[in-house]
């Protein structure tokens, strides 16, 4: 049964996936591996034929997809500690709707799982200390006991539900916070990159940490960091009403982990130097560069973009770009599973061997994370009060969506573009700049960590 | 007046004194209480400080085991750098580390390495405190170290200026220790080792993580406890959250910021009772704020408490005053009794002699006239026996007058005894009005005498002559203008009852029930001019009483009743 909503949840979501090509790929070859319980690890480079003679950048992907879940499988527990702030902005039709969005979303918890709730105003109470789910109605009591007042505590909120998931911590299941919130933390640490911190060590125990942010009033930087240094996912919310809706989609997220604790190593090699990842944080060390996951989800795919400087070649040479090492957890099939890839490109002088040898896929992902780039930089500068410069940038991205949209035919790109245009001209909006810029970190993050909601 | 004020000081001063020491014993034992208070929450923030400590033991122990599984690999491989980077990956607590060797060598992260961003601003950073070997070295040669948590601090003239604190937890030789450092106006914490190799490990904690854990190190605030939720909380820490009912304690780091707060006082203003934490987290504060810290001293509810007491006390003695000013009216009542008492003893014989003689002169003089055989009395003879006949009446009435106070005294004394002798009650009666007759003919007053009481029975004839006496005495003096008396008596076995009626003014109904108290006379026009003791009626109830029977006032119109009551048998019998 829950299976089955998860597949009925996870369709409903697919329509949403931003690389729908990748998408249909995925499903395909999921098809013909129905029955393995294994991550799909795939590694292309945009360009698999490259300009000879030429020194130059190329784009690799690391991709890496969920597998499907057998409807007969149970799913993978799960350990939420749901962290709502109750502070005195909170109050009204806010708390309502995050009472009755927390109480939904647990109804679709089982006794197998675990959970708690956690509130905190300028001090911390912790409603539902750590349980099994198995007596919901009285979870609902104690949580619609929850009222609004005081300040934002909000980095002891989340250490405190962090606790909470610490009594019950195995790495069998999915452990995961979510904070809602509307608010500047004003009490403790309070900065983005402090939270980010905190994300990044609640990560190494394999916590995630989903940001909501409900209304303007939330710090966006802040709740992106926490969210994105623990790889949980992050969501705007303007409307209370919305919650109940985002909260279901957060819970199927949830209850479809396959994989966790996801190791990337990607090694180039000698020549090649590794420039920068797109969109993800990792480490580069001399040309070995890592990044971590801490889970998949069932059929979504998750990859890893890598700018590398390529050496000049001579044409018809075959040179090796970079070897391809993961490892992750498998929570079904209880083990530690590892999987081995590698990319390589081939140098010609024809154009038009170079031009047919794009992967289109690949391409349009590269393209699509380098304008998130710009897109960010372009939230920099506005910060500043450099308004022109960061208008500038995003019709520089724009234009560059523009020319890779028709170069690929490709819709998604097209879509972007009308974004990038839209959003250079909203740059003015000083009135609406709170909420336009929550919309673009949201849209960032959302690409970035290629999120399902 | 003189008097007066000095009574008042003797009265005021001992009671100012009480006043100023119960004052005194209330301040100082407020001020014990508060220093008892006071005790308590330094002993609860202690314990809370302890916590931290023990956390920092925790800690300390698990960075050391961490840190071993770097032992088993060899220097300068690619395993060794393997090692550690398994270490940073997974460790939620070591950010960095850096290892030197014995001759300050950098072994780790080398520059000859590839180094990540990450360690390659850790190394610019650490460089000030690498390059001051005595944080670690120093303890070994100085082995006394009379300065435990001894603090350190040195700057640098450099773009960011670094304060650094550092102490030794352990007296020599120094193997481990913290290092508290600030970068950017944070409080870092640098956990440092030393090898059997002499070898150095420098470990740079997670800043945000330590707060993070040390918030969860501490309670929370409990929400409005429900019956369901109480169940869940598990004992323990229900109990460990009582102690702290009423108060609330934050935690504030070195530029007095809040980083967490917990209980259930809402904090106002900023009264606290503070203490700094212990090393590592020295110069960080835990204050302690509850409502006994905010609200103004006793004061004012002792000041109230003062007034009640006073004025209670006010009252008391009013109250005394009254009570010794009606006690002095009884006393003197009784002690005029006990002298007439006494006198009266002293004038009975005489009196009985004077009586005597009076009647002796009487005979006589009414003899002398038959000798000088003159048919008329002479003139001077009426005269002498007028005078005589005076002297007579006067006399009786002192006999009355002290025998009712020698009754009234012996029955104070319960002394009094019945003497019983067999005789006619009538009879008894008439020998009083007979004794009354000149009196009564004087005032031109009639008595009329219903004789129903013939019988003989024993009966203390001189107690009834007592009561009899009283009553008729009280009509010659108050009711004499009605001009007649009714006198009624009736025997019918046991029982005589007399009954004496007058026709004077009566006696009001609100005096009706007094007029039997001792010393009380009606207060009215009746009484005016009229001399009196005020224990006839008394004495007269008392004696009826003593006799088996009572003395009852009896309403009737025009004048007053009174009915006696006797038990008196036909044998003799006690």
């Amino acid at each position: 049964m829950k299976t089955q909503n998860s597949h009925k949840i996870f369709s409903l979501y697919s329509s949403r996936l931003i690389i729908g090509i990748a998408l249909l790929i995925t499903l395909g070859q999921n098809h013909v591996f129905a029955k393995t319980t294994q991550i799909k690890l795939s590694t292309n480079m945009a360009t698999a034929v490259m300009e000879a003679d030429k020194r130059q950048t190329a784009f690799l992907k690391v991709s890496l997809t969920g597998f499907d879940v057998d409807e007969q499988q149970d799913r993978i527990p799960a350990n939420i500690a749901i962290v709502l702030d109750k502070s005195g902005s909170m109050s009204g039709q806010k708390i309502e709707f995050a009472r009755q969005a927390a109480i939904h979303a647990i109804s679709q918890l089982n006794q197998d799982d675990i959970v708690s709730v956690v509130t905190y105003d300028n001090q911390v109470q912790i409603i539902v200390p750590s349980t099994k789910v198995t007596n919901k109605a009285r979870i609902n009591r104690l949580i619609n006991g929850i009222k609004a007042s005081g300040n934002t505590a909000l980095f002891a909120g989340v250490s405190k539900g962090a606790a909470e998931l610490r009594k019950f911590l195995s790495q069998n299941q999915v452990n995961r916070v979510i904070l809602l919130s509307d608010g500047l933390a004003n009490v403790g640490p309070k900065s983005p990159s402090e939270l980010g911190q905190l994300g990044a060590s609640l990560s190494k125990e394999g916590i995630s940490v989903t940001t909501i942010g409900l209304g303007l009033g939330y710090n966006e930087d802040l709740m992106t960091q926490l969210a994105g240094f623990s790889d949980g996912n992050h969501a705007f919310v303007e409307k209370p009403s919305d919650l109940v809706k985002i909260f279901q989609y957060e819970f199927g997220d949830v209850l479809s982990v396959v994989a966790q604790d996801v190791n990337i190593i990607i090694e180039c090699d000698d020549n090649i130097r590794p420039i920068r990842v797109l969109g993800r944080a990792g480490d580069i060390i001399g040309n070995k560069v890592s990044v971590r996951m801490n889970q998949l989800y069932s059929g979504q795919e998750k990859f890893i973009l890598l700018e590398v400087e390529v050496p000049e070649h001579k044409a018809n040479t075959n040179v090796d770009i970079a070897s391809v090492k993961i490892d992750y957890n498998n929570l079904y099939t209880h083990s530690r599973q590892k999987l081995n890839d590698s990319a390589s490109v081939t140098f010609s002088t024809s154009k038009q061997e170079v031009e047919e040898s794009i992967d289109a896929e690949v391409y349009e992902s590269s393209v699509e994370q380098v304008a998130n780039e710009y897109s960010k930089k372009a939230v920099e500068l506005r910060d500043k009060g450099d308004i022109s410069g960061a208008r500038a940038i995003l019709n520089k991205s724009a234009d560059y969506l523009q020319s890779n949209a028709t170069k690929l035919s490709s819709s998604v790109l097209k879509e972007q573009e009308m974004e990038a245009r839209q959003d250079a001209q909203e740059l003015d909006d000083s009135k609406n700049w709170l909420r336009t810029r929550k919309v673009l970190r949201e849209k960032q993050y959302k690409r970035s960590k290629q999120q399902s909601y | 007046m003189k008097n007066k004020i000095l009574i008042l000081l003797l009265i005021m001063m001992p009671i100012a004194l009480l006043v100023w020491f119960a004052y005194r014993a209330q301040t100082n034992e407020q001020l014990a209480t508060q220093q008892q208070y006071q005790n308590l929450a330094y002993t609860q923030l202690k314990r809370v400080d302890d916590k931290i400590i023990n956390y920092f033991q925790q800690l300390e122990s698990t960075l050391t085991s961490e840190r071993k599984s770097l032992d088993q690999a060899l220097l300068n491989t690619e395993e060794y750098t393997k090692k550690i980077r398994q270490i940073l990956k997974y460790s939620p607590y070591i950010l960095n580390i850096y290892i030197a060797d014995k001759d300050q060598n950098t072994i780790y992260p080398s520059m000859s390495q590839a180094l990540s961003e990450k360690e390659q601003s850790f190394l610019s950073n650490i460089q000030v405190i690498i390059k001051n070997r005595s944080l670690f070295s120093q303890q070994d040669k100085t082995e006394q170290t009379s300065v435990k948590n001894a603090f350190k601090t040195m700057s640098r003239n450099v773009s960011e200026k670094k304060n650094i604190i550092q102490s030794q937890d352990t007296v020599s030789p120094v193997k481990s220790g913290w290092i508290a450092w600030y970068l950017d106006r944070n409080l870092h914490h640098l956990f440092w080792f030393k090898d059997a190799q002499q070898r150095l490990y420098l470990l740079s904690l997670d800043r945000v993580r330590i707060l993070s854990e040390l918030m969860v190190l501490l309670p929370e605030s409990a929400s409005v406890i429900t019956p369901e939720k109480a169940d869940s909380i598990a004992l323990s820490s229900r109990r460990y959250n009582q102690s702290f009912k009423g108060v609330s304690i934050r935690l504030s780091n070195s530029n007095n910021e809040l980083i967490y707060e917990w209980g259930d006082f809402p904090v106002t203003d900023n009264k606290s009772i503070d203490i700094m934490l212990s090393y590592p987290l020295s110069s960080w504060k835990l204050s302690w704020y509850a409502k006994h810290l905010s609200q103004p001293s006793f004061q004012q509810q002792w000041f109230l408490v003062m007034i009640a007491f006073l004025a209670s006390f006010l009252m008391m003695i009013i109250f005394f005053l009254i009570y010794r000013e009606y006690n002095r009216k009884i006393r003197q009542a009784q002690q005029r009794v006990n002298f007439v008492s006494q006198v009266s003893h002293e004038l009975k014989t005489p009196l009985t002699n004077i009586r005597m003689y009076a009647e002796l002169l009487e005979t006589k003089i009414e003899s002398l006239g038959y000798d000088n055989e003159e048919q008329e009395p002479s003139k001077e003879k009426i005269k002498s026996q007028h005078f005589l006949s005076v002297i007579l009446n006067e006399t009786l009435r002192l006999s009355r007058l002290i025998e009712n106070v020698l009754s009234f005294s012996k029955v104070q004394k319960q002394s009094f005894k019945v003497n019983k002798t067999q005789s006619v009650i009538d009879d008894c009666i008439d020998s009083v009005l007979l004794s009354f007759m000149p009196v009564f003919k004087q005032k031109k007053l009639t008595v009329n005498f219903s004789k129903n009481a013939a019988k003989a029975v024993f009966f203390d004839a001189q107690l009834l002559e007592q009561i009899l006496n009283n009553l008729l005495s009280n009509i010659d003096k108050y009711a004499s203008q009605g001009g007649k008396i009714d006198i009624l008596s009736h025997q019918m076995d046991n029982d005589v009852q007399i009954e004496i009626r007058d026709y004077g003014p009566g006696i009001a109904k609100k005096e009706q029930e007094k007029i039997f108290n001792p010393f009380y006379r009606s207060e009215s026009k009746l009484t005016e001019g009229v001399s009196g003791t005020g224990i006839g009626l008394t004495i007269s109830q008392q004696l009826a009483t003593l006799h088996g029977g009572q003395l009852v006032y009896k309403e009737v119109s025009p004048g007053a009743c009174f009915v006696i009551q006797l038990i008196a048998s036909t044998k003799e019998n006690r």
